[in-house]
């Protein structure tokens, strides 16, 4: 019979050949959602010449903005394993309405920010709060977005409607460094959600409930909290999006962001998280983003007809998908 | 904890469907399938009868304009308009007509706007059958599908691409007038189009292109990117990327509120847009939303072939077969006058204050 120090030192071993497998896993995954952006880069560069000329790179990257920072947002509740928000686009589009109405009422800008921000909040929370009570998030989300958008279209009576206000122009058009605004939101938005996710008791509550909603919760974490807290950080993403689009534009159309929340989803996927939570990363999540718009962006430049561009996304979708789930089942098997 | 949830769930049931029955219209009837969308408005009057329109969804700015004008016409004559309305779902629409054909009812006319032109030839076909005359507006009839409707009534997209090619000629020509170099002999010109098989969009493409080619002008190529601003800025930054090299001068988007985000790309890209020099000219196939860059000259022209206009005649060319038993003519295209920029000085009179259509001003019916 063994002793008890041979039991816990077994155990210990355990759990450090586990922690190994697991950040060999995540090293593996973010080497080859970053290796299949280098090696789009490279096919692009030594294919087509205008692809890795300055003003295109640019183009790629703000392209991969506005997408990203709805998938950043959304990262979160695939992270705590609750899928996905359907809710995303209409959040947007109802943001940049909403902006556009108190843009055009004369409101501060400040003020007008602050207030679509704090509505997109609140309209997160409470679709966490939703799901927290056990609604499935899809559908939860997708009632919402509907409801969203139902309203959208009473309020502005299915018309664009334009602000003329040129408080906000330069957060639509601005170009700081030569760097469009919408990027630089999409940079500084990803580090704060690497931080957050990786330095702080909340990131770590996000991952171990999406790892494990049980062991979390008898380990003291609320999962009903962490729930309330990704959703309003998605809606919230969503928003900035939306006021982005609305300061550039100068309006507020319900049918913007269509086809984005699916958009999003794919650079999720195409960066590695997890579909049942716990694994991926915001940095994966914006690369995965930046992979999807460098790929349209080539397939334009070598002038491929839009059904061939879809298909070559959804096939990088599914090799994606494929193979990181062959990664993760093996790093649990061996 | 379970109680309170169900307490919860039962309250939140509770509060929405209070809500649903406030929000309910009590002078509305319909004789709508559950899926339907909605039923916008009915009018008071019933004096000429009801008439039942199938439409796509009305929460695109484009059909909830059109079916402005249909009401506002339908009034006119004393019709009640009732509107039928699917998420651009041909599906949607075929169940829509089976069960406004199973609930009967006195029913003066059809307009029929198919989701899908082809697959819709079904139900129009039903509809035909129902011996109740159908109109067809937006989309033509489909080969063969035009025995079954009394007539067409609205837009011609093969007519707008034929403006829009004129337009983009009389920009190029300006241009050379104005001793500004173009890229190749006739001009180098860019398409920035509606959604990919939508086919208004081929075919104001194929129009248009046939006219740019017949003067010289080289189109390099072209993006299937949307019906908003946001769309064209995005295609037409890819666009650029691919083809700045062989040199733009002249850009098309198929309607002023894609043209807006092409002019901020173009903007971006250090292109300079507008009558002050301009090394590239933008034009449009369809006035929609914000008249500013018509004004100021960065849009050289644009058509009115405006939503409003659509409705109205749709409207009009069925009241005309309902009170004679006939139409003049089969086909019934709405106008699409160009609308010059003032800026250029093309036109002697500001076409964007002169022109009226139907009694409404470019302004009214260009701004939705």
């Amino acid at each position: 019979m063994r002793g008890r120090g041979e039991r816990l030192e077994e155990a210990a071993l355990a759990a450090a050949r586990d922690a190994a497998r697991i950040r060999t896993s995540r090293i593996a995954t973010l080497a080859i959602v970053g290796g299949a952006v280098v090696v789009l880069f490279v096919v692009g560069w030594l294919t087509t010449p205008q692809f890795l000329q300055w003003p295109n790179l640019r183009n790629v990257v703000r392209s991969a903005a506005m997408i990203g920072m709805i998938a950043l947002g959304m990262t979160f509740i695939t992270l705590s394993g609750n899928f996905f928000s359907l809710s995303v686009a209409q959040t947007g589009a109802f943001s940049a309405i909403a902006f556009a109405f108190m843009m055009s009422w004369g409101w501060p800008l400040p003020l007008a920010l602050l207030a679509v921000l704090a509505g997109a909040l609140l309209v997160g929370a409470a679709q966490g709060g939703l799901v927290a009570l056990g609604g499935n998030p899809i559908v939860v989300t997708l009632g919402v977005g509907a409801g969203l958008f139902g309203l959208g279209s009473v309020l502005t009576d299915n018309k664009t409607i334009r602000h003329g206000n040129t408080a906000a122009d330069w957060m639509g058009t601005g170009r700081p460094l030569g760097i469009p605004t919408q990027t630089w939101a999409f940079i500084i938005l990803c580090i704060i959600a690497a931080i957050v996710l990786s330095r702080t008791r909340f990131g770590r509550n996000v991952l171990f409930v999406g790892g494990n909603k049980f062991a979390a919760a008898s380990s003291g974490i609320r999962p009903s909290r962490v729930a309330i807290q990704v959703f309003a950080i998605s809606a919230f993403a969503a928003s900035i999006a939306g006021l982005f689009l609305s300061a550039q534009f100068g309006e507020g159309r319900l049918d913007s962001f269509t086809g984005d929340d699916i958009n999003a989803i794919a650079a999720i996927l195409v960066g590695g998280a997890a579909l049942q939570g716990g694994e991926g990363s915001p940095l994966r999540t914006a690369l995965g983003a930046v992979f999807i718009a460098a790929l349209e962006n080539l397939m334009v430049l070598r002038q491929y007809a839009f059904g061939v561009r879809k298909l070559w996304v959804g096939v990088a979708i599914l090799v994606a998908v494929s193979l990181f789930n062959y990664l993760r089942s093996r790093a649990r098997t061996t | 904890m379970r109680l309170g949830k169900r307490l919860s769930v039962i309250v939140l049931i509770a509060v929405l469907a209070v809500i649903a029955a406030a929000c309910g219209d009590d002078a509305a009837t319909t004789t709508a399938a559950p899926t339907t969308t909605a039923a916008p408005t009915t009018t008071a009057a019933e004096a000429g009868g009801t008439i039942v329109a199938f439409i796509p969804v009305t929460t695109n700015t484009y059909i909830a304009e059109w079916a402005r004008g249909a009401q506002l016409a339908a009034a006119q004559y004393g019709y009640n308009l009732i509107v039928i309305e699917n998420n651009f779902d041909q599906a949607e629409q075929d169940t829509q007509v089976q069960q406004q054909l199973g609930a009967g009812g006195d029913v003066k006319a059809y307009v029929w706007w198919p989701s899908d032109n082809a697959a819709g030839v079904a139900s129009l076909q039903a509809l035909a059958a129902s011996g109740i005359p159908v109109i067809q507006t937006n989309q033509y009839p489909f080969a063969g599908s035009e025995r079954l409707v009394v007539g067409y009534a609205g837009v011609n997209d093969t007519f707008n691409g034929e403006v829009a090619g004129e337009l983009i000629v009389e920009a190029r020509d300006w241009m050379v007038d104005n001793g500004i170099e173009l890229h190749s002999e006739g001009g180098n010109a860019i398409i920035v189009g509606f959604v990919p098989g939508y086919q208004a969009g081929i075919d104001r493409t194929a129009a248009a292109t046939a006219k740019m080619e017949a003067a010289g002008i080289t189109v390099l190529g072209m993006i299937e990117s949307g019906f908003d601003p946001a769309s064209g800025y995005a295609g037409a930054k890819e666009l650029i990327a691919a083809h700045r090299a062989a040199g733009i001068d002249l850009v098309y988007a198929h309607n002023s509120a894609l043209n807006e985000g092409v002019i901020q790309a173009l903007e971006e890209e250090g292109y300079v847009v507008g009558p002050n020099s301009p090394t590239v000219m933008a034009i449009a196939g369809t006035c929609h939303g914000n008249l500013e860059y018509l004004e100021n000259g960065k849009e050289f022209a644009t058509g009115l072939q405006a939503a409003r206009l659509e409705g109205i005649f749709s409207i009009n060319t069925l009241h005309e077969y309902l009170t004679t038993g006939s139409l003049a003519s089969f086909d019934n295209f709405i106008p699409n006058p160009p609308l010059h920029s003032p800026a250029y000085g093309i036109t002697a009179e500001n076409e964007l204050e002169t022109i009226t259509l139907e009694g409404f001003s470019v302004e009214e019916l260009c701004s939705y």
